[in-house]
Formats: C-alpha cells, structure tokens, sequence
C-alpha cells in the first residue's frame, strides 16, 4: 500500500461510529482474520480512490483559497480536477498563493497553477481555464459533480448559485429529482475570519436563502466626501467618486492601470494635505478603491481544508457532513462555530415552485385568469405580472411597460415560453416573487409531412 | 447530508443531458426579479414618468423624469439614470441627474447627495422609496452638507437669489460661470 495514501485510507478504508449513511467500504468487514479485513480493507479503498481519480470536479478561482484548494483537493485523492479564473498574477499575490513565483507575474492564475499542481503531485490531471465564470456555457457547469468556490465577491456567489440551482428539478408531486443536486462547497476570507458551508440545492439553503446573512458594504455620504472629510478613506473616496469625473472626464477609471492608481493616490494626497488629514498611502488608496482587506495566509489555509474535507466526504460519505455554514475566527486564537441555516421555502433561486398544468392552448390572459381563481393562490394574487426567463410576458404597470406587453396576452403561452418551465410571477400583495412550474398537456406532436 | 454519488454505478452525466431535459435557458438574476416588483409596484405622480431606454426586457436600466409642480423648481423637468445591480436589494442602484442642475444637494457631473442611496439604503427599501426622496430634493433643497457649494451658500444667505438663480438656470442661462440647458 503506498504510504502516499495511508492517512485518506484511515477514512475511506473502514466502517465506523462517524460515517454517513450509505458509506461504502464494502461488505462486511469480517473480525476473523486481522489481515483478511486488511486485505480487503485496501482493495476496497483502492476502489473509493479509483472513484475520487475520475470524479470530476471544479474549483473557482485560483488566488488565495484557490491554490489553497488545489492542493488539498489533489493531495486527497481527486484526479480530474478543473479550474477557473480570470485573473493574471500580481507580485502582491506571492505572499500567499504558493503556486506562483516572481517570473511568473503577469501570467494567468488558472495556467500557472494548473502547471504547479501538476508538477507537484502526481496522478492528478488539472485543466485550467482562463477566464470570467459568466462566459461559460451552462453545459459546461452541468459536467461536473462537484463546485468548489474560492471566489471574492456576492456577485460572482450568486451567479454559480443560480446556475447550480437551476440544475435543479422536481416532479409533478413537487419532489426534487436528486440526481439534478449539484451540489457546491464554498469557501471565503477576509483577514482573520472566514467561513466555509456546504449547499446543496434544494436541501440546505442556497446562497439567495441567506443574502441577509452579509452586512452591506461601508459607504460614506456624499457630502462628507465633498465638505467634511475627516479620515484617509473620505479623501480617496473623493478623488475615486468625483473629482475623476470631473478632471478625467470620459476616462472609465481601471484600478489596475498602475497610471490610474497612481493619479488617484497623489490627489487624495493634495486633498487630505488640504484637510490636515494624514494616513493616506499608495497601499491605502487601493485597498479603498478596489476594497481590499489585507489578506492572511493562515486564514485560507484553514477554510480551504475545511472545504477540501467536505468535498471528499460529499464523494465519498466517509464522515458526517459539515451542516451547514461554519465561521472561523483567528483574531483572539482559533474559534469556529457551526450554524445549521434553513432553507428558505419561498427562495425565488432555489424553490420548486407551484405546480400548474395547463392545455397546451392557453393564452397568457386566460393563464393570468386561471391564476387568479386557484384556490392557491386566494387573496396573494391582485394584479400579477409575468415573467419567463428574463422576458417580461406582461407586465400590469407602470403605463409604458403595460403598453408594450399588452399584445402578448392572446399569444398561446406555450409559444412563449417554449417549453414547460418556471414562471416568476409578481404582485402587490406578494412578499417576495411566486416561482410557477408550469407543465402543458395536450401538446400536439408536429405531424411528419 | 445525503448520498450523492455511488462507487459502485459511475454517473452518467453526459448521458442525462442529453436526454431532452430542458435547458435553463437566460438566467434572471434575484436582482432583476425584485426590480422587476419594484417597478410594476410603482406610485408614480402625474408629473413623473419612467422610460426604458433598453427596451422592456431591461428592467435594470431605466430613467425616471420628475417634472416638481410646486416650489423653486417647478415647471421644470429633471431626468435620473437608475443602474440596478444583479444583487439588488443588497445594494442600492446607482442614480444619477442626467439634466444639469443648478441645486445645493446634486453637482454638475449628475451626482445626487441623498442618504438613502449610499449610508442610508436598506433592503426593505425600493425604487419607489428613492424616488420619494428625489423629489423631497426639489421640494426642500437643503444647505448643509452639500455636494454644490455655490447654490447651498447662495440658499443660505440670500433665498431670493437662489430662486432668480434656479430659474435662470432652468430657462437654460448662464449661473455662476456654468451654462445651463432650458428644461422648462
């Protein structure tokens, strides 16, 4: 047995106290003979690790967690692994993403660690890409098994989040097909802390349930910014908001062009000298402008393998589960505490939506009518407005809009909407959006000429 | 947690994608939904107008006109840009004054000094809320902390001329070495 693989086999080789349902070491290990079990123990974990080889899974982003991820993920066993970023190295990524040298700044994340890993460990095949996660086909999300996410901001979260979800589908009885999960593990730091949970769709929340969960963003008046300054951060926040519209008319600001940056920092210089205002540095005005917290390699390090741990027992139910959201704190020693969030029901990503079926020759008035008279939907429904798939079908206000969707009602909404899918319906005396599954029966079949 | 894949039957999962399931087609971000609510649960007043420059499938981009009927802008009509971000409620949209105004509170490249839309803004708040507070703008334009300090000191010591100002402004003449665009 190689001693490459003597600590994963500890998990994947035997039955115990703390595994999932449904982990497979095998038959029933016999107490007979030590060795017998031994033997059978490792021709068993031979196959899990046969499993892991081919399992296919992604990691987004290649910074801080990403090189963190890749490392963890192929010493564990995962063989065939895909990465994504659309970023090039910068010298102040060396501190901590250890995949990457000074020679090659400059370079795409993605390749170079691809290269490294490689290099490095062998057995693992890891295919770069380069580039936005938003210009990918959703065909290629729907390869993989497994998401892992290493990612730095809300937006980019909730666009995999939506895609995953999206996978998703549950039958006529409103019951989720388990096999459309896709389910993600993700990961994120900042400075000390960080966080890492386990979503699988349709069973944990998904990262819409818990939006609430992040604070906004700091932002400052205005005005402060133009009349009071007190700190560094008014006067960069000046210069970045206003005064570059103003003496840089036309110009879209590029915080990575070393020029930009530059002019940014030396008038929010002039302008906190004006002020009496000290503390404005070059490294100051970009963690303002482009909202950087000084990042810790420790930190990654540890969400990263709390990450990787969940992603090999999602593969492999060898233990239980992270459920489902666990924060880690560094900044007084080493603290973590484990949340079980809820789903939330009405979620407008993850949720099934109410089931409707209808002749495949209703129009879209006659649907909206139907709508207001099912016994479902008493009293939550007024006025309501739909939408498919980012076309709004028709919309009851404001005047314009009602306008220009008015001849859609006598359309038939199977031309609308092309298949069965899920319909967003909005309306007054709604909280949120009403997700509607909708499924067409009596549909003819094309006659063959 | 749940058992999600099997050692023992490798998945097919090219195979299932190919069996006809349908595609997801655009995504709609949960930013674009609740605008989407937003908007058609507008209370727009007589004098204010919404239009969609991008056609009505872009709900992210629109313009609201505000033409106040009474105090020192009336008759006047005032067009803002709304930028609405995929992850809205939890951060606002970006609005700014495309008209160029002669007003304390916004400056002359269009930027509007209004709490809700930066340090202020909550998720329960809506484009509905915004507008409300454009339009308190007009009707009590305020002089402390503000992003034009030319009108906020002419406002403070001599209203009168603030109002000759506001109206000069409007019928698209020269203030404080700035030329205006007629808006009435």
């Amino acid at each position: 047995m190689e001693a490459r693989w003597r600590d994963i086999d500890f998990l994947l080789q035997r039955p115990g106290k703390l595994v999932s349902d449904g982990f497979e070491p095998g038959p029933e290990v016999c107490s007979a003979a030590r060795s017998v079990c031994l033997v059978i123990g490792s021709s068993l974990s031979l196959q899990l690790r046969e499993f892991l080889r081919d399992f296919k899974i992604l990691v987004i982003g290649a910074g801080g967690l990403g090189c963190e991820m890749l490392k963890d993920l192929a010493l564990s066993g995962f063989g065939n692994i895909d990465v994504i970023d659309m970023d090039t190295i910068d010298v102040s990524n060396l501190n901590r993403q250890f995949l990457f040298r000074m020679h090659d700044v400059g370079k795409p994340k993605a390749q170079v660690a691809a290269e490294k890993i490689m290099q490095r460990i062998k057995g693992v095949t890891v295919t770069p890409h380069y580039g936005r996660i938003e210009d990918k086909d959703i065909e290629f999300y729907r390869e993989f098994q497994l998401i892992v996410l290493g990612l730095d901001s809300l937006e980019a979260r909730s666009y995999i989040n939506s895609i995953a979800c999206s996978f998703l589908e549950y039958n006529e009885d409103g019951e989720l097909d388990m096999s459309t999960i896709k389910p993600m593990v993700d990961g994120g730091t900042e400075g000390f802390k960080g966080h890492a949970r386990v979503i699988l769709p349709g069973f944990t929340p998904c990262f819409h349930c818990t939006l609430w969960l992040f604070p906004p963003q700091v932002t400052y008046p205005l005005c402060t910014l133009a009349e009071t300054p007190r700190s560094p951060a008014h006067c960069i926040e000046y210069v970045h908001l206003i005064q570059w519209g103003q003496d840089r008319e036309g110009e879209s600001f590029n915080p990575d062009n070393p020029e930009h940056m530059t002019w940014m920092y030396e008038q929010a210089l002039k302008r906190a000298e004006q002020f009496n205002i000290s503390g404005v540095t070059y490294s100051l005005t970009q963690g303002v402008v482009k909202n950087i917290i000084p990042a810790i390699a420790s930190t990654n390090a540890i969400v990263s393998a709390i990450c990787s741990l969940e992603a090999l027992k999602l593969a492999t139910m060898c233990s239980k589960g992270l459920d489902n959201y666990m924060m880690y704190s560094g900044t007084q020693g080493v603290y973590t505490h484990t949340v079980s969030y809820e789903k939330d029901s009405s979620c407008m990503v993850c949720s099934p939506g109410v089931p409707v079926e209808v002749d495949g020759s209703i129009t879209l008035q006659e649907f909206i009518d139907m709508l207001l008279l099912d016994a479902r939907f008493k009293d939550k429904l007024s006025k309501p407005s739909v939408s498919f798939q980012g076309t709004n079908l028709y919309m009851q206000a404001p005047p314009v809009l009602e306008e220009m969707t008015r001849p859609n009602l006598q359309s038939s909404l199977l031309s609308l909407m092309g298949s069965k899918g899920v319909l967003n319906v909005n309306d007054r005396k709604l909280a949120g959006v009403l997700r509607v599954q909708v499924a067409f029966r009596n549909v003819a079949t094309p006659m063959a000429v | 947690m749940i058992k999600l894949f099997s050692v023992k039957q490798k998945q097919k999962e090219a195979a299932d994608g190919a069996n006809g399931k349908p595609s997801a087609g655009k995504k709609q971000t949960p930013g674009e939904l609740r605008v989407q609510k937003d908007i058609s649960e507008l209370n727009l007043a007589k004098s204010t107008s919404i239009r969609f420059p991008n056609g009505k499938d872009d709900l992210l981009n629109f313009e609201i006109t505000i033409g106040p009927d009474e105090g020192y802008y009336h008759g006047g009509l005032f067009v803002f840009t709304f930028q609405v971000s995929g992850i809205y409620p939890h951060e606002a949209p970006k609005v700014k004054c495309k008209t160029k105004i002669y007003h304390p509170n916004i400056d002359l490249e269009g930027n509007v000094c209004l709490n809700i839309l930066r340090e202020d803004w909550k998720p329960v708040l809506s484009v509905n809320s915004i507008i409300y507070g454009l339009q308190y703008l007009f009707l009590d334009p305020n002089p402390e902390d503000p992003l034009n300090q030319e009108a906020a000191e002419v406002l403070r010591t001599n209203p009168k001329q603030f109002e000759t100002n506001v109206r000069r402004s409007m019928q698209g003449g020269f203030v404080g070495g700035h030329q205006f665009h007629r808006c009435v």
